[in-house]
């Protein structure tokens, strides 16, 4: 039988209908238009309904999810002919200015007036290695390398993203983002970053002659030599954690010190307010015209001290003078009360207690007052031998003291001699010039300012990063370096960075850099760090030596405190 | 799909005249011009009575001095009865093509176009069938009475130097063109006032039919004029020669015809035969020269094709074909200036039908030894023919190709239409693309013989020789004027199925006629269908759709050696 | 593949051979486009500057010029070029939206809804595609070696000829000795195969067909012999028309996700320009 396939298109069978759109066509175009259709409608339905849900491109950090369903917060859209940048909405949360974020400034580094110096030093030295390569040849387009006046136009997307998740990594930094900026300098950490120039020392204001100490000292003393060849290091350090650790990085001075250097403390005595001879017992103690009583209260502001402007007017010795909270009642330290005679103190009359300090006044059913109430009563105050509170506080509130009159031009021209004065008055006895060594100074450096010496051991300053004038931009995390489990060191280890620099002998005692450190040995002496130390571990294929290992961008205040 | 019907009256063959205008007066004059009156007219069938013919298949033209009878180059379909007056002939070359104003079809506009392409299909109204006025865009297809050209100037002589020639009353011309379906050869141009009668060739072939004496007078002229027109100049191998060689070669040669004019018929009805044995289809065609006999005559193809094989064990091998312009006993002329017998070295058989010029082979041999350009032209030649012949075989995929083309007669196609298999991913893009081009009916049908891993659908090749033409009561059927594709007039197609019977590819389908939709039945209720067929986009920007739809070059369109270099890129390794 | 015999698979390979300039020039071109949006994206990384706002309008431009390869397959008859040359481009055009793709979004995978949504479409139209590219290469010369061309919205009329034929032949030898034996095998066994076409290739059923002519052959007379060989003659005609079922329903239905899948997600792709349009910042 002849099929019809064996020529449909003869017109002698039934024609074959070759229809212009086959039934699959049509078919297949009907599942178009139902794809077309299902995705536009699912598209506004969901921009209806549900935007952030299942619009957005992903949901927010947990830090940010307040802000879900706010698609406006970040992402305004053009009204009025304008729109706002992202970096602006950004900030408008984010504002150091408010106190509410945490980036204290935008801009890179932190310090404007830096990254000119910076630029004005790159462009000092124009024969500046330029690294080769894609990040060179981009820059040597038209329309190249970011310049300094560009960087506000960096946006914070080009480091941050969002609707990454909950837990979603907020930062997308690498070198190469860094080297947007950076790059004509080095080609990485291990080649060609520079050295460490200004790696300085922290500012410590504690003199410690390590090399002495822990070279012969400490053998010569059993009691020290068992401890240390017990603990070595830490006999006396302990490993900070975090920044605020670095005040607390020594042992307590009893511990550390004082088994040896009792003998080398000492206590003043410091007259503070004193009854007139001969007044009634129950008259008021007036301060002593002393130049540290004197300056303090010539100087105090009574609106901001409101315990001077007690003893001011009803000589209530809640406060004796600003400066000095102590002996206020604050703390714990007991008040000595002395009585002076013609031949000087003659004995503590009384511990006096702040509970039991009545208007300046002994009580009524005080045991001793009868029989010392023609004599003057004097209110002493004794140091104790270490890091007295009073002593301490007060130098550094001679130190903000001395920021505040700078700043409002108020210094007086004799500021050197009144403040040392103040000093030695309580007992402080600082130094005359940096090498001199009365009194603390023996132990502590006072911090050396343009102006003299101000004793500003009181006050641990913060512990600075590491690089100067590179503040902030530098972190360093101990913690990752000494102890702890994958580290570099072990936690005796300290000598890989904190080698004790012993004295040379012969004509390299004359070499600078021992002269150097003898003259700043601030702290303590320690092995000068330089990059070649940190590059034994922060190498290609040893551990991380991208830009963010070590520096940061953002810079403020609550980042310096943070990190 | 509508079950309501829309009846018409069936179309005739006569239902429109070539001459609407022709009055019966005008007729008996013509039926008493002595070409016509010789005729008897009891020979006619009373379906078809000389008058009939004459009434509407003839037309009376007059024409002014230096107006344009037929321009060279031209298909045409009729041939002329000068009655008075005389005409002038100017050959190829003689009048520039400017001047002849050949120009390009005027296509459709890009909007309409894409207004076809993109809005779902309007079937062909019936209404065209009724409503042919005889316009430009039938006058274009049937005839050349509306083309009105006329020449500023006419050169004196022509390219040969002599005035050119004259025809006066009573001759007949323009009977090789409507005979042969081919391009006109001449231009005529009418000097001074003359009249004629536009005889188109449905009513000639009819006349022959009918009167012998008609016949013999116009295949004679036939075979004259076949012979005239210098044929030697464009072949390489004559090119060289002087011109008192080429008047020595008009001067031997003979003009003879091989086969049968209407070969489709024998050729369909073998397809059966051929299938089984190749061999005894081959043996049916006529030998015009056998391999191994004396060579007496050196050969030209003059029209049609023809068959190069030799023998190999109990059978041929097909080496090549020829068509129009084509040599056969080049091998022969080298063998004897080689100084070896002169002997055909392979078989010349005639395919359908040829017409051929044949040379002494004697006088070819001494004119192309005495020219050194002409005998280095054949060494050429020769080194291409007789490797393949030598070394005994072809390459299995050429030789496969063409014994398979010869046998199916590819040969004639002009436009083969092939799919490759390997390629063809049957999206059936091509066929969508038909389909839009031409108002949601495609012209063909992705199906039809495979071979050697081509598809060869039943879509029309546009042959050199049309014979599907040969039937067509009307003319609707016809060649292009410009581009030479044989096309279907929708307005005149009466659907009487005569060229679909006789093409021998089956490359032609009736279908039925719609009006919206609606089917369009005659007074007896019997569908109206028409031909439909590839017109290759004649009319279309771009030309072929099929052809740009394809996005895996699977299908490609060309002649025989097109398709045959096809074969041996895509599937020879 | 099951079907591919020695030489068939040569000719796939030469067929791949003979367009290898052209796949070679789109290639170049290819990965040199790419390969420039890479190199700018990463320019303007290196200048912190983002890029996923050109990017994206790229990718637009190339999913609406993919897409209007389907357009131009509806205007074949107008001269806006070949098919098979917009199909070159439709393809390394979409290897190319392949890798811009990841330059926009980066190489990482999304995490929003409709973020996942427009990736997954992405990528099952980049994957349909490629794995349509690579039936359309492979399945043609399978096709071939089958034989029996056939069209595919045919197949099921000539399959019901075939079981129309083989009803007759048994149904002329019912009165002979054998006879219902003859209709009890072919109204058990192969006629409901016989009258519809499925969609498989008949790998491990032709053997069962094969099995059972060969039990067949044991239960009747030489009488029907002839009866029987008809049959399978049509059993192996059946076959074929099947396998042409399968694959050119594999090469037709390819398209049915492909299609839709780029829709959707082109659908998509604009839906989430306008987004970004909307929330502009």
């Amino acid at each position: 039988m002849a099929r019809s396939s064996d020529n449909p298109f003869s017109h002698k069978n039934s024609p074959f209908e070759y229809p212009l759109v086959s039934r699959l066509r049509r078919l297949r175009g009907r599942l178009v238009l139902l794809a077309f259709c299902s995705v536009v409608l699912g598209v506004v339905l969901a921009f209806r309904f549900s935007r952030s849900d299942l619009l957005s491109e992903g949901p927010l950090h947990s830090k940010h999810a307040f802000l879900t369903d706010n698609c406006q917060a970040c992402h305004v859209p053009p009204v009025g002919g304008g729109h706002a940048t992202m970096t602006d909405n950004c900030m408008r949360c984010h504002d150091h200015a408010d106190g509410k974020g945490f980036v204290a400034n935008p801009q890179p580094h932190g310090n404007r007036a830096l990254v000119d110096a910076l630029t004005a030093d790159r462009k000092a030295k124009p024969d500046a290695q330029v690294r080769s390569g894609f990040a060179a040849l981009v820059n040597a387009l038209p329309g190249g390398r970011m310049h300094q006046g560009a960087h506000a136009a960096i946006a914070c997307t080009a480091c941050h993203q969002e609707h990454r998740g909950a837990d979603g990594n907020l930062i997308r930094l690498t070198n190469a983002t860094c080297q947007a900026c950076h790059q004509n300098v080095f080609e990485s950490f291990a080649h060609g970053h520079p050295e460490f120039t200004a790696l300085a020392r922290r500012e410590r204001s504690l003199k410690f002659d390590h090399a002495r100490h822990y070279g012969s000292l400490f053998a010569k003393n059993a009691k020290g030599k068992e401890r240390i060849d017990r603990e070595g290091c830490v006999a006396c350090h302990r490993l900070p954690d975090t920044v605020e650790d670095y005040a607390r990085s020594v042992h307590p001075v009893e511990t550390s010190c004082l088994p040896c250097h009792q003998k080398d403390l000492y206590s003043a005595c410091v007259t503070v307010l004193a009854s007139q001879p001969g007044k009634d017992a129950k008259a008021p103690l007036v301060p002593q015209a002393g130049a540290f009583a004197a300056f303090a209260l010539s100087l105090a502001d009574p609106a901001k001290r409101p315990d001077l402007a007690r003893i001011h007017d009803d000589g209530v010795l809640s406060a004796l003078l600003p400066g000095m909270p102590l002996l206020s009642g604050v703390g714990e330290e007991p008040l000595a009360v002395m009585r002076t005679g013609k031949n000087g103190v003659d004995g503590v009359h009384t511990r006096l207690r702040p509970e039991t300090w009545t208007a300046g006044r002994f009580k009524d059913d005080d045991a001793d007052a009868e029989e010392h109430a023609d004599k003057p009563t004097v209110l002493v105050y004794r140091t104790s031998p270490h890091a007295d509170r009073a002593v301490v506080e007060s130098t550094a509130w001679l130190a903000g003291l001395e920021r505040r009159l700078r700043a409002d031009n108020r210094l007086p021209s004799d500021w050197t001699k009144r403040s040392l004065d103040l000093l030695v008055e309580i007992g402080v006895n600082c130094p005359k010039n940096e090498t001199d060594s009365a009194g603390c100074s023996k132990c502590h450096y006072a911090g050396v300012t343009a102006n003299g010496v101000v004793a500003d051991f009181a006050r641990q300053r913060p512990a600075l990063h590491f690089t100067r004038p590179f503040s902030h931009f530098v972190h360093w995390a101990e913690r990752q370096h000494v102890g702890g489990t994958a580290t570099a060191h072990g936690p005796d280890d300290c000598a890989a960075c904190h080698a004790s620099v012993k004295a040379p002998e012969g004509e390299a005692k004359n070499d600078p850099r021992w002269q150097d450190l003898r003259v700043h040995r601030r702290g303590h002496d320690w092995k000068t760090l330089g990059i070649a130390d940190c590059r034994t571990c922060h190498k290609p294929d040893t551990v991380r030596q991208d830009c963010t290992t070590c520096h940061q961008y953002h810079q403020g205040a609550a980042v310096a405190a943070g990190r | 799909m509508s079950t309501d019907f829309h009846e018409i009256a069936r179309p005739q063959r006569w239902d429109v005249a070539f001459d609407p205008d022709l009055t019966p007066e005008e007729v008996e004059r013509v039926l008493s011009l002595p070409l016509f009156a010789g005729m008897d007219k009891g020979k006619f069938p009373r379906s078809m009575p000389l008058d009939g013919i004459v009434r509407n298949d003839c037309a009376v033209r007059r024409y002014g001095d230096k107006q344009m009878v037929v321009r060279q180059g031209d298909y045409g379909s009729s041939a002329f009865l000068i009655v008075s007056g005389q005409v002038r002939v100017y050959l190829e070359g003689d009048i520039s093509d400017e001047d002849l104003g050949h120009t390009a079809v005027k296509n459709k506009s890009l909007l309409r176009q894409v207004w076809r392409s993109l809005v779902p299909p309007v079937q062909r109204a019936p209404g065209h069938l009724l409503a042919v006025s005889g316009g430009d865009e039938r006058g274009e297809v049937l005839g050349q009475a509306s083309i009105q050209v006329f020449f500023q100037d006419l050169p004196l002589t022509t390219k040969r130097g002599d005035p050119p020639p004259v025809m006066s009353a009573g001759t007949v011309f323009g009977e090789v063109s409507a005979l042969g379906r081919a391009p006109r050869s001449a231009t005529v141009v009418a000097d001074g006032p003359c009249e004629m009668i536009e005889i188109r060739w449905q009513g000639l072939r009819d006349l022959r039919a009918y009167d012998k004496g008609f016949k013999t007078y116009v295949d004679g002229l036939y075979r004259e004029r076949s012979l005239q027109g210098d044929h030697f100049k464009t072949l390489a191998l004559f090119a060289e020669l002087p011109e008192s060689a080429h008047e020595l070669l008009q001067q031997g040669a003979v003009f003879e015809s091989h086969g049968s004019f209407e070969w489709s018929n024998a050729f369909k009805k073998s397809r059966k035969e051929r299938l089984q044995n190749a061999k005894a289809a081959v043996a049916v065609e006529p030998v015009i020269a056998g391999e191994g006999g004396d060579a007496e005559w050196f050969y030209l193809i003059r029209a049609g094709f023809a068959r190069v094989c030799h023998r190999v064990g109990a059978g041929e091998v097909t080496s090549r074909y020829l068509s129009k312009g084509g040599l056969f006993g080049e091998s022969t002329l080298r063998a004897m200036f080689d100084g070896r017998s002169p002997r055909y070295r392979s078989t010349l058989r005639a395919l359908g039908y040829v017409d051929i010029i044949k040379l002494p082979i004697a006088l070819v041999a001494k004119l192309v030894k005495e020219n050194p350009k002409a005998a280095a032209q054949l060494r050429q030649t020769g080194n291409k023919q007789d490797s393949a012949h030598d070394q005994g075989h072809q390459q299995p995929l050429q030789a496969e190709v063409m014994e398979y083309g010869t046998a199916e007669r590819l040969y004639n196609g002009t436009s083969i239409m092939t799919i490759d298999l390997d390629r063809c991913t049957r999206c059936d893009d091509c066929v969508s693309a038909c389909s839009r081009a031409h108002g949601g009916q495609p012209r063909f049908v992705r199906h039809g013989q495979v071979s050697l891993g081509f598809l060869f659908p039943n879509a029309c090749m546009h042959c050199q020789d049309p014979v599907c033409m040969i039937g067509c009561p009307t003319g609707a059927i016809s060649r292009n004027s410009d581009g030479g594709q044989v096309v279907v007039n929708d307005q005149t197609c009466i659907g009487c199925s005569t060229c679909a019977n006789s093409c021998p590819y089956e490359n032609i389908r009736m279908v039925e006629r719609r009006h919206l939709g609606t089917k369009v039945v005659d007074q007896k209720s019997n569908p109206v269908v028409q031909a439909t067929k590839c017109d290759l986009c004649y009319d279309q920007l771009g030309g072929p759709a099929c052809v740009r739809a394809c996005p895996h070059d699977a299908l490609n369109r060309g002649d025989f050696a097109e398709t045959l270099a096809l074969t041996e890129r895509r599937k020879g390794n | 593949m099951a079907g591919w015999q020695v030489g068939q698979v040569p000719g796939a390979v030469a067929m791949i051979l003979n367009y290898w300039p052209r796949r070679l020039r789109g290639l170049v071109a290819t990965v040199a486009f790419v390969g420039g949006v890479i190199l700018v994206a990463a320019m303007q990384q290196v200048r912190l500057q983002p890029n996923a706002q050109w990017t994206g309008w790229l990718l637009i431009g190339l999913f609406t010029a993919l897409m209007s390869f389907s357009l131009r397959k509806r205007l074949s008859s107008l001269p806006i070029g070949m098919a098979a040359t917009w199909m070159q481009w439709h393809v390394w055009m979409g290897f190319a939206a392949i890798g811009i793709f990841h330059v926009h979004v980066g190489w990482r995978l999304p995490v929003g809804g409709f973020s996942w949504v427009l990736w997954l479409l992405f990528w099952a139209v980049s994957i349909t595609g490629i794995i349509g590219l690579i039936l359309s290469r492979f399945l043609p010369p399978l096709l071939r070696t089958v034989g029996n061309e056939v069209i595919w919205e045919r197949i099921p009329e000539e399959v019901v000829e075939l079981h129309d034929e083989a009803a007759g032949i048994v149904q002329n030898n019912l009165a002979k000795s054998e006879g219902m034996v003859l209709a009890g095998f072919f109204f058990d066994r192969i006629g409901p195969w016989l009258r519809r076409p499925r969609f498989m290739w008949l790998g491990e059923g032709e053997q069962r067909i094969q099995r059972h002519f060969i039990n067949l052959s044991r239960l009747v007379g030489d009488d029907l012999r002839e009866a029987v060989e008809d049959l399978e003659v049509i059993s192996r005609e059946k076959m074929l028309l099947d396998r042409h079922y399968f694959v050119q329903g594999i090469l037709k239905g390819w398209l049915f996700v492909h299609i839709p899948c780029a829709t959707a997600a082109y659908a998509a792709a604009i839906c989430h320009a306008a987004i970004e349009l909307w929330f502009r910042s």
